[in-house]
């Protein structure tokens, strides 16, 4: 009853609440505006049941704006079982031709495609062109990131399938006494999360190499750094450093949201991440990363040998699952750089100029505003010059008023038991987690995924946002919602990492693996169970946080 | 006398290579893909048996007896060369010793399983060990006790096959028309991970096909029947250890058919072949190893 009442659920028809609903703390772990719904989210779900349908899986996705979050159902389809079984087999065959073929798909088809896109959103400048013009950019974006959207799980689904079959033959041969083990086989390859990371730490090593610009770090205040650093000429050499990295990295933001900014547009997280990596001058970063890929050639060598009592089919299907699952990590982290920054980066700058246009004419008060209309708001107003500001004004209120609830992890019917025994299923849990969430909580411990092995003791800094970087000192442990591999740069400066949501193969789990530090995933609840500053210890290898 | 399929001198029959050789004489007449073989006839165990002053009454003493008795020097010089040439032509450098007894695989009953076999042998040792393991089986409890039920005791005897050993990557049993509907337009093939043991000893659960052959023709065979077994043991060799290894079959495994369309459509056409030559539907054992379908048994189906 208490529940209904904080978060009161009304469908828009009947049948929804017949649907299973779960809440993705993964992607949307944070309210999410009225805008980024019907653009973003709109766009992903058609371009979800588009790859869906393209693989004959069998189902439709559904998301719905619910208080201000995002909930998410599969509805699958009504076929008799003899239907059922040929889609299957049908479906199957499709994704095991896209695994076999996941490296050339990326590379010849779907990068060059994604490219095309980038260029098209680069070649366009909204603030120049009329109104007509500026709305049929709009609903080329919308098309765009729909087919970006379908890419994302066209790429997605074989992805995590592969690493899913890898992980599981690897541990039918060796025994699933460690499941980390089958991931070293996959570690030590340089991705977009990490290349991006390297080069900040670069910059780090660049800026301790400059007694100026390591002054202006040092001295200043995160916001004052640019403007510092433009006043010499050591600094100046330095800012185009910097604002190389903002071009090929910057367009991306903490979330993946029309609302929240990108480094580009806010360099204060990276000069916040920068003037952490200079406090640490000892540190080999690129030295301990390439103890990952020893370890991988040192590990794939053991298997082989294993491998060798076997038939060669099975040697075979070893070999060829590695492979399709080492491209699969890389792309993991890439797709996001290429997929999801990107998306939200030119669907943010298209909305932005509608907010500033709107905003001119009297519609809304403030640019972004524009993030609380639809998009259909937005086309019907975008040459008029009626008020929507009591509009704006309720649905912000609406939002304050569920900023501090709890969404409940599930909606409407339970997830049927026997839909987690299957390989696709077992390889979603893998990267969101959900399941972790409805174990019990003892008083002195909470439970998640195993993330990266590791134990470690040190006090605990929630997190929020990129911009609380500045809290972190060398030794803590950060806890926060969710990472996407934005947040990774800050893994460098942290002795270990706690998640709300997010599996075993979730970024944050595979990025903490390459860094070599300790993580928890998954645990549902620990930026509200564990208080900032408390001194825990998370053993990675259990996916345990004691409270000490 | 050591029988070898290219030697002309002698008449097959059951008689002098038992049952089981007879059959792998006729596959290879026919030129089917029969693993390289050869058999220890009837005529060579019973001049063995001849040197034995007095056989022993109880199964265990004679048993030993027999193990224990040296081969007349003729025939283990023979018997050598023969298990060393087969061995150094085989793809796996190991043999299978089968039992081939004169009443075994008789269209009347079959004696499947009554005596002994032995697979991934690798040195002429034990392969010779094996040979005379497979004779006194011939009274062996169970066999005696089952052809004493038959009627037949007494009258047989035991030839031995050594026979090249397949590695089996994929095995099973097609039955060229459907026992079970008696539709002889209608191919049945079990196929499971590994050696065919496990699945002929129902060990495991193999995955069930029924392909529909009335067209004749295999670009118009059609799978009208899939049924994914839990195939959840596999029996392997191990080429490094050299021996055979009962293992949890991987998941990937279990939860996928083990044979695609093209490779069920060729044993389809190989198993319509012998029905052909043979006259009458067969029940056949086959085997895949590196992509290549041997037949290891065939024999009329005894229930249509």
């Amino acid at each position: 009853m208490k529940q209904e009442t904080e978060f009161p659920v009304v469908w828009n028809e009947p049948a929804e609440a017949n649907l299973s609903w779960f809440f993705d703390m993964v992607h949307f772990p944070n309210q999410v505006t009225p805008l980024d719904f019907h653009f973003l989210i709109n766009t992903m779900e058609k371009g979800i049941n588009q790859a869906a349908q393209i693989y004959e899986m069998g189902f439709k996705d559904h998301y719905r704006f619910i208080n201000t979050y995002i909930y998410d159902a599969p509805e699958l389809d009504n076929s008799s079982p003899e239907e059922m079984t040929a889609r299957t087999a049908s479906s199957q065959q499709k994704l095991d031709t896209a695994i076999a073929n996941l490296d050339q798909l990326w590379k010849e088809q779907w990068l060059p495609e994604i490219k095309e896109h980038i260029s098209y959103w680069e070649e366009f400048n909204p603030s120049q062109v009329t109104m007509p013009i500026l709305l049929e950019y709009l609903s080329e974006t919308e098309k765009r990131l729909q087919r970006m959207w379908e890419i994302h799980f066209l790429l997605f689904w074989p992805m995590m399938l592969v690493l899913n079959y890898f992980e599981e033959m690897y541990q039918d041969i060796f025994g699933d006494n460690d499941q980390f083990q089958a991931y070293e086989l996959l570690s030590g390859f340089t991705n977009k999360t990490i290349e991006g990371n390297q080069m900040i730490w670069q910059l780090s090593r660049k800026a301790l190499a400059s007694p100026i610009v390591q002054e202006v770090l040092t001295k200043n205040i995160a916001t004052d750094v640019t403007n510092k650093l433009a006043e010499s000429v050591e600094g100046q050499t330095f800012l185009t450093d910097l604002n190389r990295y903002f071009q090929e990295y910057g367009k991306q933001s903490d979330k993946p949201l029309l609302s929240s900014p990108s480094w580009l547009e806010n360099p204060v997280p990276v000069i916040k991440n920068l003037q952490n990596y200079i406090t640490q001058p000892d540190r080999d970063v690129v030295g301990e990363m390439e103890k990952a890929t020893l370890l991988r050639e040192q590990q794939i060598t053991r298997a082989s040998e294993a491998l060798e009592c076997y038939p060669q089919p099975v040697q075979n299907k070893f070999e060829k699952f590695l492979k399709a699952a080492q491209v699969s990590y890389v792309l993991s982290e890439d797709h996001h750089f290429w997929i999801d920054c990107k998306v939200s980066y030119y669907a943010r700058q298209v909305s932005l100029e509608f907010g500033r246009r709107l905003s001119e004419s009297g519609v809304i008060e403030n640019q972004d505003d524009v993030f609380y209309l639809s998009l259909e708001e937005i086309k019907q107003v975008s040459t008029t010059t009626v008020s929507l500001h009591r509009l704006v004004n309720e649905r912000r209120a609406t939002e304050k008023n569920f900023s501090t609830c709890t969404p409940p992890p599930f909606l409407g019917k339970p997830f049927p038991e026997e839909m987690f025994d299957d390989p696709f299923y077992r390889a979603l849990e893998k990267f969101f987690g959900v399941m972790a969430t409805t174990t019990g909580k003892e008083k002195q411990e909470l439970k998640g995924y195993a993330g990266s092995p590791g134990i470690v003791q040190g006090t605990a800094r929630i997190i929020h946002t990129l911009d609380e970087a500045d809290k972190l000192q060398p030794g803590d442990i950060l806890v926060t919602k969710t990472t996407t591999p934005s947040w990774t740069s800050l893994f460098v400066s942290v002795a270990a990492i706690v998640t709300n949501s997010g599996g075993s193969l979730s970024h944050s789990a595979i990025v903490a693996r390459e860094y070599g530090i300790p993580a928890v995933v998954g645990t549902g609840t620990a930026t509200t169970t564990i208080q900032d500053g408390q001194m825990i210890e998370i053993n990675g290898n259990s996916g345990l946080v004691r409270f000490l | 006398m050591l029988f070898k399929i290219n030697d002309i001198s002698e008449t097959p029959s059951a008689k002098l290579i038992g049952g089981k050789g007879l059959q792998l004489a006729n596959l290879t007449y026919l030129q089917q893909p029969v693993p390289e073989w050869f058999c220890i006839s009837t005529s060579m165990f019973e001049q063995f048996l001849k040197d034995i002053s007095s056989l022993k009454q109880n199964y265990n003493d004679r048993y030993q007896q027999i193990i224990e008795t040296p081969l007349p020097r003729n025939i283990q010089l023979a018997l050598e060369n023969a298990i060393l040439d087969l061995l150094q032509n085989s793809a796996s450098n190991a043999l299978s010793v089968r039992s081939s007894a004169t009443v075994e695989d008789s269209i009347a009953a079959s004696h499947a399983g009554q005596f002994d076999t032995f697979l991934g042998v690798n040195d002429v040792k034990t392969a010779i060990c094996n040979v005379k393991q497979c004779w006194a089986s011939l009274w062996s409890e169970r066999s005696v006790k089952y052809r004493d039920q038959q009627n037949d005791a007494n009258q047989a005897s035991m030839a031995v096959v050594i026979q090249e050993f397949i590695p089996a990557d994929i095995s099973g049993v097609m039955f060229t028309s459907n026992p079970v509907t008696q539709k002889i337009t209608e191919c049945v093939i079990e196929a499971s991970w590994g050696l065919g043991e496990l699945i002929v000893s129902g060990q495991v659960v193999p995955d069930h096909f029924v392909i529909d052959t009335a067209q004749g023709k295999t670009s118009e065979f059609e799978v009208v029947t899939k049924k994914l077994g839990s195939k959840n043991e596999a029996l392997f060799w191990n080429k490094k250890q050299k021996q055979l290894e009962k293992k949890p079959n991987f998941r990937y495994f279990q939860q996928n058919f083990v044979l695609d369309e093209s490779q069920l459509f060729s044993l389809t056409k190989l198993g319509l072949k012998l029905q052909a030559q043979f006259g009458c539907p067969q029940d056949i054992e086959w085997a895949m190893y590196n992509d290549k379908i041997y037949i290891l048994q065939s024999r009329p189906i005894t229930s249509v």
